[in-house]
């Protein structure tokens, strides 16, 4: 029974070794769990790449080195995790900034897309009311072109129109204003909400320009 | 999130700059208004004359198009309120009604306008009637109607001058001056003459006409008043004169006289009768006549070689004719549209006739705007959208007109032949 | 269409200026044919016949003298050196296509190189009157070139 004692002791040896390795590899030296994330880190900044933040892809030269560190020395191990922490969190917390950042804006350019649509809309709706009561005259030289400036209430009705930019011909100036006098009032100018009427169709620029 | 906003809002607005929307509209419609109009209520002879000479003003135009009376529907009324819907089944743009009414010995007329797109009256009006003057009467609302709905000054109550030229059974000739309303009717004689007379020239107010007239022998140049029918020559020199045209403001004339025994142009101040001489060279020079402003004149040289327009800035100093006219061989009678942006002339097409054309001042190229063979003597209506002309057909003179919209009508003489048109300013 | 409005306006103008008051409608009656300082002096019959014969004529918007117009203008000219005390009016004229006072000015101008010619054939100039009738007073009616080139001229009477 003395080669069984022998045996006894490699196999704890043997066994202590595997434990250690696999404690090690666990980080249950690490006093912060936030070593468990050392290994999959990795993972995780390479996930990041795609993510418009240059900060991440500055800092992941430098991370496995602070990683590597507190194999050697306890003590450092603590310290160096701490500051890799620090970093970490600091690039954690930047990537989920930019990241609400960005879903933020992206929600934003589609409100802002939706709202030009809704713009256009209603812009289309004035030109195509515009062009329905435009007598254009013929015998005109080509190239005429007519500005108008119109102020118009958030009835629809047309308060001023004002001609400022004349295109030199006197009976194609005329036929543009006369348009819009027939015009009067925009009637579905009552369904533009509120801010998009403040902001756009308060005072509208309009240009006369059939070439 | 702002930033983006503000890309797109920039993108929307290329030029203005001040944030505001700017929108193009590139189409309209080149019909005619499409008018329908209920003869107006009122005593049965004075209103089919009134009914009749408004239809003829507004169709004259060319920028309507009057419903066929047998068409027109009963006028529906609901409180007070016209019912729109069968004149927009019918196409219609606008309705018009209105009542002669007598009052104080003399007739008015109260119209209406309804616009039919937009459901609502657009226009209710009163015109005041002089008495024994129903054709003004008519007139002066046709006017009204036609300013009202296409926001420009109508010329129905404008008047013309033109020259005619009666035949006896021996071919002897007889001419007249005559004075007519702009639809050819309410014909005056200013003049009876057995010498020819041509080139009436009306004065900007209307109240004087200067002609040329052959009556002593030679061309001469007279200034009549039409009310009292007093004349004078307008030089007592012994030479040939003619081709007379006033100044916008009344004070002068700018004549051709053929002192040298060639044809230059002179401008004569009407105050003390003052001559001052335009220009001065061998070729033929005349056919002159002012801009609206009165600070350019426009006349016909053969100093290139053959006919062709120049023009005169008479503010500078020593003002020098600027060629005006490049196309063809013979451009001649020019005078300016009244807003200056152009001019309308008689023009000569490479096959040798005659037309009357149009060339736009920031254009390089001439429309020509009749068809005939000899058309001539153009003169341009007061509000620059008509034109009226001398035309030949069937070995007859008489006067046609069209309007820049395309409309065209003719004028034929009531007795012989008829030319040489000159039409009025505004006379209100 | 035409009809009904001619008739119409014939109507019209007959009921209108009937009933209107008229403008002072003034006549005049044709003035002796001189001008005032130089008087055309009588001629005989067969000064007149000579005279009648010198038609000159003209090319469509020209003014000058053909050599068939030079031979036309010799015997006027031989006629006056002869009789010192003859005063002549030439009197130009042009068909009837294009404006009218450009016409009037070019029967001038066609008045004027006959009067040149006579001149440089050492006529004085004062016994020369040049007038023009422009297209006012044509020979023959049509519009055709037969007509048109019979009213290209110059007549010296």
């Amino acid at each position: 029974m003395i080669a069984n004692h022998r045996y006894l002791q490699a196999s704890l040896f043997s066994f202590c070794i595997h434990a250690a390795l696999f404690l090690y590899i666990y980080g249950t030296f690490d006093s912060n769990t936030s070593q468990k994330l050392l290994i999959s880190q990795p993972l995780q900044i390479e996930l990041r790449f795609d993510l418009p933040s240059p900060d991440i892809k500055k800092q992941t030269p430098t991370a496995p080195k602070a990683i590597a560190a507190p194999v050697e020395k306890t003590s450092q191990n603590i310290v160096y995790s701490k500051a890799t922490d620090v970093i970490q969190t600091k690039q954690n917390n930047a990537l989920i900034e930019s990241s609400i950042a960005n879903l933020l804006s992206e929600e934003s350019e589609i409100e802002a897309d939706r709202e030009n649509q809704e713009i256009s809309m209603y812009a289309q709706k004035i030109i195509t009311t515009i062009e329905n009561a435009w007598m254009k005259p013929k015998n005109i030289p080509k190239d005429l072109v007519a500005n108008l400036r119109l102020k118009i209430r958030s009835s629809g009705r047309i308060a001023g129109a004002e001609l400022i930019k004349s295109s030199g011909n006197i009976r194609f100036d005329n036929s543009a204003l006369q348009a819009v006098r027939r015009v009067e009032t925009f009637s579905f100018f009552n369904s533009i909400p509120k801010n998009l009427y403040d902001r756009e169709f308060q005072i509208i620029a309009i240009s006369f320009n059939p070439s | 999130m702002k930033k983006n906003l503000v890309l797109v809002a920039l993108l929307l607005v290329p030029v203005m700059g001040y944030g505001e929307l700017f929108l193009e509209i590139t189409k309209g419609s080149e019909d005619p208004y499409k008018v329908a109009m209920i003869p107006f209520e009122g005593n049965s002879k004075v209103s089919k004359q009134v009914n009749n000479i408004m239809r003829n003003d507004l169709i004259r135009t060319g920028e309507f198009s009057i419903l066929d009376e047998e068409l027109l529907l009963p006028v529906k009324m609901i409180d007070d309120e016209l019912v729109f819907s069968d004149w927009k089944l019918l196409g219609m743009d606008y309705l018009v009604t209105g009542k002669i009414v007598n009052e104080n010995n003399s007739l008015d007329i109260n119209y209406e306008i309804y616009d039919i797109h937009k459901k609502r009256k657009v226009r209710s009006s009163k015109v005041f009637g002089i008495p024994n003057q129903i054709r003004q009467l008519a007139h002066y609302t046709s006017d009204g109607i036609y300013e009202s709905i296409t926001g420009i000054k109508g010329i129905a109550a404008t008047r013309l001058l033109y020259v005619n030229e009666i035949k006896d059974s021996q071919l002897i000739s007889r001419y007249k001056l005559m004075l007519a309303d702009s639809d050819g009717a309410n014909e005056k004689i200013l003049l009876s003459s057995s010498e020819p007379i041509i080139s009436p020239s009306w004065s900007p107010d209307g109240k004087r006409v200067a002609y040329v007239s052959f009556e002593t022998g030679i061309a001469k140049v007279f200034i009549q008043e039409i009310a009292s029918g007093k004349r004078e020559a307008v030089l007592s020199k012994d030479t040939q004169i003619s081709s007379p045209s006033w100044s916008p403001d009344g004070k002068y004339l700018s004549l051709t006289l053929y002192q040298d025994g060639n044809a230059e142009i002179y401008i004569l101040r009407l105050r003390d009768r003052t001559l001052t001489r335009m220009t001065n060279q061998f070729a033929i020079d005349t056919e002159s006549s002012w801009s609206p402003r009165g600070n350019k004149i426009l006349f016909t040289s053969g100093r290139s070689g053959s006919p062709q327009i120049y023009e005169l800035d008479l503010r500078k100093l020593n003002p020098k004719a600027k060629r005006i006219s490049f196309e063809g061989t013979y451009n001649a009678k020019a005078s300016y549209l009244p807003n200056e942006e152009g001019i309308i002339f008689v023009h000569r097409s490479n096959d040798g006739l005659f037309h009357i054309a149009l060339k736009y001042k920031k254009e390089n190229f001439i429309r020509v705007l009749t068809e005939a063979k000899m058309d001539e003597s153009p003169s341009v209506a007061p509000n620059g959208n008509m034109v009226i002309y001398g035309i030949r057909e069937e070995n007859l003179s008489m006067l046609a007109g069209f309007s820049l919209s395309g409309a065209k009508f003719k004028l034929p003489a009531s007795n012989g032949e008829v030319r040489e048109p000159a039409w009025s300013n505004f006379l209100r | 269409m035409n009809k009904s409005i001619n008739s119409f306006f014939t109507l019209l103008t007959l009921i209108i200026f009937s009933a209107c008051s008229s403008v002072q409608v003034t006549e005049e009656a044709v003035a002796d044919q001189s001008v005032a300082g130089v008087s055309i002096t009588s001629k005989s019959t067969a000064t007149q016949a000579v005279l009648a014969n010198a038609v000159v004529y003209f090319e469509y918007d020209r003014f000058n003298l053909t050599s068939k117009s030079i031979q036309a203008l010799k015997g006027v000219s031989e006629l006056m050196k002869r009789n010192s005390k003859i005063t002549i009016s030439i009197e130009g004229h042009a068909d009837e296509r294009g404006t009218r006072e450009y016409n009037l000015a070019l029967g001038q101008r066609r008045a004027e190189s006959v009067a040149n010619y006579l001149v440089a054939n050492g006529i004085n100039r004062n016994r020369l009157i040049t007038k023009s009738y422009g297209e006012e007073r044509p020979l023959s009616l049509g519009s055709n070139d037969t007509a048109w080139s019979k009213n290209r001229r110059v007549e010296i009477k």
